[in-house]
């Protein structure tokens, strides 16, 4: 029906625009304040959120009582759900979305019962319920199986023969197992699993930024014992608050290195907690660990001197800009088995490497010929307009950035011709010529002509000439 | 006497505790640590006439600011910078800071690794760092500094202002770090500098220097005009040309010994050194 068509039938109809990415935000906020139920939630489509209540039921006085705690903290925030609770994904999601009951209670399937009573419960259900392709649920109906109950009731062999393809009925079978919990379904949790954690809960709300860092150093005490007792440093941390009004803040760092020092971490969060707006109090923080890895023992140095070897570590300044200016704007040189030049390196921002191999590595005994490559490289190489003789002379002279420099001397040209086993089935790069120039004003410059001017293939259109580096 | 007896006991402790696999793994990824910067020798050019204008070659612990003398000359004062980087880092094994702004770096070009070895700089010793503006630049070198775990901090950036330039100044002192500031032709100087290098590039054809293993390369090698403005710790106002030859020197010769800065040889010994 379209909106006037229902404006029509009914003018005092309130219409407001959709707005289906705020929804989908909205969504994940909830999935994580769901936490407070259980560590495992997360949103699984437009309109559906899952908790693995797995052994955390009896916290809420039993399924019952969880659920109705469920649906009385939604409803304060203003939302109606419909909520079902099964052994698994696939029968909680097949109740909660086709059962459709006029009294408020929701559907639970127990979690003491057996394969007959899990099967009446779902005797009922449409195929629909079953996640399965569009058409696959067509085929379904038009082959008469309505309900659950029937498809259960065919045997497994004569189910397979009825569709026209494998895969089909696979699907079908497959779903099927899923919701009799024969078969396991992996579910992603929105917060990956904790290795070592640690919580605390305030009687009053907090509000104070000394408090909050006070309350922080303990919990960072806590897990940093924690860890020394497994051996293990930890690499990447969250530091998680809840809020009186049911909003929440994360806080994540990373380290270079597998790191318990107590100050370190403290410090590299404490820039970031001077920004946490505390609200109405804060009810509750934790401390996460997610990634960890082996760190051995340390022994106490006995002098002053060595006290302070750890900050003089260039990970504790790694560290420090990293969770500054984000992980993505601090990176290190790493060589590639490449000669095309723009290929030949790339920038890692995850560690250091260990050292570079050199492009040719000269021997005293072989004194290879040196490739001479510029200091700076401009990535991607600009275009430049070129005076130079035909066929494959160095120019005479080059304008870029507006400026017209003039050459005096020049080096070249060598050529680097394309990788063909990147480019397979593409168009074929041109082959470039490098000439390494030096101009009248100074300076000397990496030009290449990508193309060149003679050759069956490369008439359709005149090379192009490009500056690529500085040698100063 | 205790005190060598401690040193004995430590590293009989190191060698204990060497034997773990994933602790060597962590030692080896770690840049070997050297000891604060009294034990380390001189940070000189390796040019007569450049160290002796500077006591004890350059200061370890301040700033030094690297001028060009107009905007085409900028590439050459990086260039400077990276071969003062390379003398001190031949003997500080620890990593070097490379920072610039993102609009810097579209302008000039960012550091590429194959052609530092030019300057004898291993490419992997260097933590290259994109800020958005000056102002965080500042910051980044700031902490830098501060940390005293680097060999040498280079910036790129406009002249910092006065307080900006004071507060490096007491964090290159505090860390025992040098920094070298690449700053825009226009900018007048930086105050708090401890020396200050004017460089323009040479010409071709003006080079007093010759390539005699490489006669069929044209081209001059790693060559400035370089001036000295600003020095507080001996003479200023100095005018050199300076190149940084490595392919002059034979390959197998150790790399102190290559790669250092060296003057042009008088005029008299010119025409033979040709010739040969």
């Amino acid at each position: 029906m379209a909106l006037s068509d229902a404006l029509a039938l009914c003018p005092s109809l309130a219409t407001k625009q959709a707005a289906p990415q705020k929804d989908v935000r909205r969504l994940l906020q909830l999935a994580s304040w769901c936490e407070r139920y259980s560590p495992l939630s997360n949103v699984h489509d437009d309109n559906s959120l899952w908790i693995d209540v797995t052994g955390s039921t009896h916290l809420f006085a039993g399924e019952q009582g969880l659920l109705a705690a469920i649906s009385k903290d939604f409803r304060q925030q203003g939302y109606t759900v419909k909520l079902a609770l099964a052994g698994s994904f696939a029968a909680a999601f097949a109740l909660s979305h086709f059962v459709f009951d006029d009294k408020a209670k929701a559907p639970i399937i127990p979690s003491q019962s057996s394969f007959t009573q899990l099967q009446h419960y779902l005797y009922s259900l449409p195929v629909t319920a079953l996640r399965l392709h569009e058409n696959t649920c067509s085929l379904l109906h038009r082959l008469g199986l309505m309900t659950l109950g029937q498809l259960m009731d065919l045997p497994r062999e004569s189910l397979k023969r009825r569709f026209p393809s494998p895969d089909q009925a696979r699907s079908v079978l497959f779903r099927l197992d899923q919701i009799l919990e024969l078969r396991d379904e992996p579910l992603a949790p929105l917060t990956p699993p904790v290795l070592f954690s640690s919580r605390l809960r305030f009687a009053q709300a907090l509000f104070s930024k000394h408090g909050l860092e006070r309350a922080l150093t303990r919990l960072l005490d806590d897990v940093t014992w924690q860890l020394e007792r497994q051996n293990q440093g930890a690499r990447s941390l969250t530091f998680s608050l809840w809020r009186s009004d049911g909003s929440t803040s994360h806080i994540a760092i990373g380290t270079a290195q597998p790191c318990r020092d107590k100050a370190h971490l403290f410090n590299l969060f404490k820039e970031k907690i001077s920004r946490i707006e505390p609200g109405f109090g804060i009810d509750v923080i934790a401390l996460f660990v997610a990634k960890a890895e082996p760190l051995s023992v340390k022994q106490i140095s006995l002098q002053s001197r060595q006290k302070s070897d750890r900050s003089r570590s260039p990970f504790v300044l790694i560290d420090r800009l990293r969770n500054h200016l984000g992980a993505q704007k601090i990176g290190y040189l790493q060589a590639l088995p490449s000669h095309i030049p723009e290929r030949a390196q790339s920038l890692t921002t995850s560690s250091p490497p260990q050292t570079m191999p050199p492009l040719h590595a000269a021997s005293p005994a072989s004194p290879s010929v040196i490739y001479d490559r510029p200091f700076l490289l401009l990535n991607p190489p600009e275009s430049i307009d070129v005076l130079a003789p035909l066929p494959d002379d160095p120019p005479l002279s080059f304008t870029w950035r507006r400026v017209t420099r003039k050459v005096i001397t020049s080096n070249g040209p060598e050529r680097l011709t394309r990788e063909w086993w990147r480019e397979l089935g593409q168009k074929p790069s041109r082959p470039r010529d490098y000439y390494k120039v030096s101009t009248r004003e100074g300076g000397t410059f990496w030009l290449y002509r990508n193309g060149l001017y003679q050759g069956s293939e490369e008439c359709r259109s005149p090379p192009q000439w490009f500056i690529h580096g500085f040698f100063g | 006497m205790p005190l060598e007896n401690l040193d004995k006991l430590r590293t009989q402790i190191k060698r204990i505790e060497g034997h773990t696999a994933f602790l060597e793994g962590a030692r080896k990824s770690l840049p070997a640590r050297h000891p604060p910067s009294p034990s380390l020798p001189a940070w000189s050019f390796g040019a007569k006439e450049v160290d002796q204008c500077l006591e004890h070659g350059l200061a370890p612990h301040a700033l030094h600011e690297i001028n060009p003398l107009a905007y085409k000359d900028c590439w050459a004062a990086l260039s400077f910078a990276l071969a003062l980087a390379s003398k001190r880092a031949s003997f500080d094994q620890r990593p070097l800071l490379w920072c610039s702004s993102r609009a810097n770096k579209s302008e000039f070009g960012g550091l590429y690794g194959q052609g530092l070895q030019r300057f004898n700089l291993d490419p992997a010793r260097f933590i290259l760092i994109e800020t958005k503006n000056d102002n965080e630049t500042a910051f980044v070198l700031e902490e830098a500094l501060k940390s005293a775990s680097l060999c040498a901090v280079i910036g790129l950036i406009a002249a910092p202002g006065l307080t900006a330039s004071r507060r490096l100044s007491l964090m290159a002192n505090k860390g025992q770090t040098p920094a070298l500031l690449v700053t825009k032709p226009e900018d007048t100087g930086i105050k708090n500098a401890t020396t200050r290098w004017q460089v323009a590039s040479l010409r071709a054809d003006q080079s007093l220097f010759t390539t005699p293993s490489f006669p069929q390369l044209a081209l001059p090698q790693l060559s400035w005009q370089v001036a000295l403005t600003r020095n507080s710790q001996g003479p200023a106002d100095k005018k050199w040309h300076l190149e940084f030859p490595s392919y002059e020197q034979p390959l197998h010769k150790s790399s102190k010994e290559a790669f250092r800065f060296a003057l042009p040889s008088p005029f008299r010994n010119r025409k033979s050194r040709a010739a040969a």
